[in-house]
């Protein structure tokens, strides 16, 4: 439709696009108002898109990301559910099943294992099980990782353990760019869709361009982004790592050491050519993530990186992950059991 | 006291507010009974809404509805005759009493049945949709078939022709009686054990032999363990495993059909212990708070694999549980066939809004007779006939689920993998086996003079024919091609392209993306083709590559 604004991972984010000449003014948003912006944009393109969840409607959501919606759209197509997960999940599979796009919320990812039976064995397996008949367009989104001071049960990753599950497309957004244009990206997908935000980055503002506030902007699945070039070394990492990888990467630039950071944005799929490119410059590769290291995200980014880019590395894969326990509670431990720029700048600098 | 002072201020405040305003003034109790006897009289309490207005919150029929402002009027109320509550209204009692449990059970919900277990009319029975003759034959064809079909799979599994397989003996009538009653076109999610059902709905055996074989005809590509049919072309959801996780989702296809106004229901069956599972609890809720026009059916067959019934509940079974959702439920003698299709029949129109016409005479959905598509045109709530107010009612509430519990056996193993010997006694089995719900309609078929011997034999002999033939018809097909094992994961890239600016793949052949293949899928499949074309001894002969 309109081709000229799905970008290239390469281009930087204030490259002039093509045939359309966009103003270059770049206003702010919020990560909260980038997803409340999409949803409110792809309610409205499509009347079989609705979104369901616990407080999602009259509440204006947990996190205020469905705000107003409920006013817009009515009941019929923003749902407050009663509490349960596996209920209102196997709801909207159903309902997905017979046509409808749901977006179902999770107030946190953490919730949603009450119901990961419904997105795994009914959500992602059942176009396969039967042989392309059934599908299953569904968004399934929600906080996940950990927020701050909300302990074990609320801080948990889940990126490693949808993203290897076959039928799922896990996506993890970093910035207000990436909010809205993977959203959208997700809602107009006919696969299941893994969506994990986090919460810290909801009232986190970025600049965005009047293309990003285009309401066809989507983003392709699959594709990673490079944040910042570099030679030295490759940061790879999701969602609020991205973040601490970019002022890692500020501070490293002081002592002349260039990181290239890349913001993965798919987890499933996975973005290898990106990542082997940059490997092929760089010859050297960190994987950043929240989460617990074994058979974590970073474990198949070493994988990959072994088997496809041997020969290029000049250093072993490293990865910066959480620490191996459940999330503590005092702010002292969290951040202890959590990758700080600093764990991420020692890193770059034992292999540099 | 100074009553009246704050009898003139009562207006203004709060309840709360009044009762600190009387213990700071020292009033006595009986200053204080009087005021709120006062207030009580003249405070307008909550009025109950209308029957049949739509509720904003779909609460079910006999609880107000509390919008915003009732929800605050109710909080300050000071009525005394009944508490006021987000939930509804609830009336008090000065009776210290616990309902239900061992001690003081709820009665029993009886079962509803219309033919006896000797095969003949339950006399006074409630009739309201009478079998024709061609409407007995062909369901008794069917349940004959079935019981036939049944037997011979199970005996051809023991032979080593597939891996597994699991009858509905004991439940014919609850298929197929269900499965009459029901339209085309609505969306079964069954279980495992509603093989009657596609067969009502003209699955062929051909098609039955395919799925139990894996092969390359099979429509869905050998991907399934045998019995997990799944046929959009029936309206037949494909079976998943996992125990009632089918049941939301009946509930939320219901929902997308009233979203849609679809006159169609969703239906789904479970078992007595699949109801045990928290998708049960959840699908029950669920539908009544959204209304959906879902279908409940639960065949209890009194077993679970080895759990007997008793040790399943301590409740009155599944249909005790419905109206305490507030979901319209009946007990049916699952073996009687014309009983559970009559049920469903008037299930169906209650599930879609349409009121229960049961005693009315012309205006009757016959599914049954529906055209080939199945898609029935919606009829407004039965016209004249008796019931008045109550189905008047119903027909004002609008679409909502409908529980149906259909008591039965189940005569034969939980499956291949089972020997229920072990667990309940040859003379229990026996004893069912005589009560066997085929036979029961033969009789009473017999006693309308509408079958007889010969025609008995003729249809098992020809049926019997028929799934040998099927059988060995399957056989012959080859498997499906490894090339197919890594297609359908994801959907088409056509399907994307239908959104308009879609959600590009990065990457990846137009053709490969065209089979739902993402890159990494399509390297997969190319390296264990490659592998299989170098070493053809580890590829199975009867698995073609292509």
């Amino acid at each position: 439709m309109l081709p000229a604004l799905v970008r290239s991972a390469r281009n930087g984010l204030f490259t002039k696009v093509g045939v359309r000449g966009f103003a270059s003014q770049v206003s702010e948003m919020t990560v909260r108002d980038a997803l409340n912006s999409a949803l409110d944009e792809e309610l409205a393109r499509d009347d079989k898109v609705y979104v369901l969840g616990e407080e999602v409607g009259e509440y204006q959501g947990a996190y205020k990301i469905t705000r107003g919606l409920l006013q817009k759209y009515g009941p019929d197509r923003v749902k407050d559910t009663p509490i349960t997960e596996a209920g209102f999940t196997g709801i909207a599979v159903g309902s997905a099943f017979a046509g409808l796009r749901p977006v179902c919320e999770f107030m946190t990812w953490n919730f949603a294992m009450q119901a990961i039976d419904q997105i795994i064995n009914s959500a992602a397996k059942t176009l396969y099980m039967s042989a392309g008949q059934i599908n299953c367009p569904i968004v399934f989104r929600g906080p996940n990782g950990a927020a701050a001071g909300v302990a074990a049960q609320h801080s948990q990753c889940f990126a490693a353990w949808y993203s290897s599950v076959p039928g799922l497309k896990v996506l993890a957004p970093y910035d207000a760019e990436d909010a809205r244009g993977l959203m959208k990206a997700a809602i107009r997908d006919p696969d299941p869709v893994v969506f994990l935000e986090n919460e810290i980055l909801y009232g986190q503002a970025f600049p965005v361009t009047p293309q990003v506030l285009d309401k066809d902007f989507v983003l392709p699945i699959g594709k990673a982004k490079v944040m910042r070039e570099g030679k030295h070394v490759t940061l790879v990492s999701f969602s609020k790592m991205v973040g601490y990888c970019l002022k890692a990467a500020e501070q490293l630039a002081k002592e002349g050491i260039e990181c290239e950071v890349i913001n993965l944005r798919s987890i499933k799929p996975l973005d290898r050519d990106t990542l082997l490119a940059s490997v092929k410059k760089t010859h050297k590769i960190i994987s950043v993530e929240e989460g617990w290291p074994q058979c974590g995200v970073g474990s198949e980014i070493s994988a990959v990186m072994m088997e496809l880019a041997f020969d290029e590395l000049d250093a072993p894969v490293l990865r910066v992950t959480g620490a191996e326990v459940p999330m503590p509670y005092a702010a002292n431990l969290e951040a202890a059991a959590l990758p700080q720029i600093d764990d991420i700048i020692k890193a770059v600098k034992s292999i540099a | 006291m100074h009553l009246s002072a704050l009898g003139a201020a009562r207006h203004k405040r709060g309840l709360s507010e009044l009762l600190c305003a009387l213990r700071a003034h020292a009033a006595t109790q009986s200053d204080v009974l009087a005021l709120l006897r006062h207030a009580s009289a003249t405070v307008a309490p909550c009025q109950p809404r209308s029957e049949g207005a739509p509720s904003r919150s779909g609460l079910a029929r006999g609880y107000t509805v509390s919008t915003r402002s009732e929800s605050v009027a109710a909080a300050r109320s000071t009525v005394d005759s009944y508490l006021e509550v987000p939930g509804g209204r609830v009336p008090y009692t000065a009776e210290l009493r616990f309902l239900g449990g061992p001690d003081a059970p709820i009665p029993t919900m009886p079962c509803y049945r219309t033919i006896d277990s000797t095969g003949q009319d339950v006399p006074g029975a409630h009739i309201p949709h009478p079998l024709s003759q061609d409407l007995a034959l062909r369901m008794y064809g069917a349940m004959a078939r079935l019981q036939t079909m049944d037997t011979m799979f199970y005996e051809a599994q023991r032979q080593g022709r597939f891996s597994f397989y699991l009858t509905c003996q004991g439940e014919e009538a609850t298929n197929i009686g269900s499965a009459a009653g029901l339209a085309n076109n609505d969306m079964v999610f069954a279980q495992y054990r509603e093989q009657g059902v596609l067969l009502w709905r003209g699955y062929s055996l051909d098609q039955f032999a395919n799925q139990l074989l894996g092969n390359a005809l099979e429509p869905g590509k050998g991907r399934q363990m045998p019995i997990h049919y799944g046929s959009p072309e029936h309206a037949y959801q494909t079976i998943s495993s996992p125990l009632a996780t089918q049941m939301p989702h009946a509930v939320g296809t219901a929902y997308a059909y009233k979203m849609d106004r679809q006159p169609r229901v969703a239906v789904t069956y479970f078992g007595d212990g699949a109801s045990s599972e928290g998708d049960a609890h959840a699908a029950f809720n669920f539908a009544a708070v959204l209304g959906a026009p879902c279908l409940f059916v639960c065949r209890n067959n009194g077993y679970a694999i080895s759990t007997p019934a008793h040790e399943q509940y301590k409740g009155d079974g599944i249909a005790g549980r419905g109206p305490m959702y507030g979901i319209p439920s009946i007990r049916v003698d699952g073996g009687d066939v014309r009983a559970v299709y009559n049920a469903v029949v008037e299930a169906r129109r209650r599930a879609l809004g349409l009121g229960l016409g049961g005693q009315s005479g012309g205006q009757q959905q016959h599914p049954h007779k529906g055209g080939a598509g199945g898609g029935l045109v919606m009829e407004p709530a039965a016209a004249g006939g008796g019931g008045g107010a109550g189905q008047a009612a119903a027909a004002a509430a609008g679409p909502g689920p409908v529980l149906i519990e259909c008591m039965s056996y189940r005569s034969g193993h939980h499956s291949t993998s089972d020997d229920s010997t072990r667990y309940r006694t040859s003379e229990e089995m026996r004893a069912w086996r005589a009560r066997d719900p085929v036979a029961r309609f033969r009789s009473w078929l017999g006693a309308q003079g509408w079958w007889d011997e010969v025609r008995e034999a003729e249809l098992r002999r020809s049926t019997r024919q028929e799934v040998l033939a099927a059988l060995d018809r399957a056989a012959q097909v080859p498997k499906p091609p490894l090339s197919d094992m890594f297609t359908d994961v994801y959907a088409p890239m056509a399907a994307t392209a239908a959104g308009g600016g879609g959600a590009a793949v990065a990457a990846g052949s137009g053709e490969g993306l065209g089979l739902g293949l993402l890159p990494h899928l399509a390297e997969q499949r190319e390296a264990t083709l490659e592998f299989a074309r170098r070493h053809p001894g580890v590829c199975p002969p009867d698995v073609p590559l292509r």
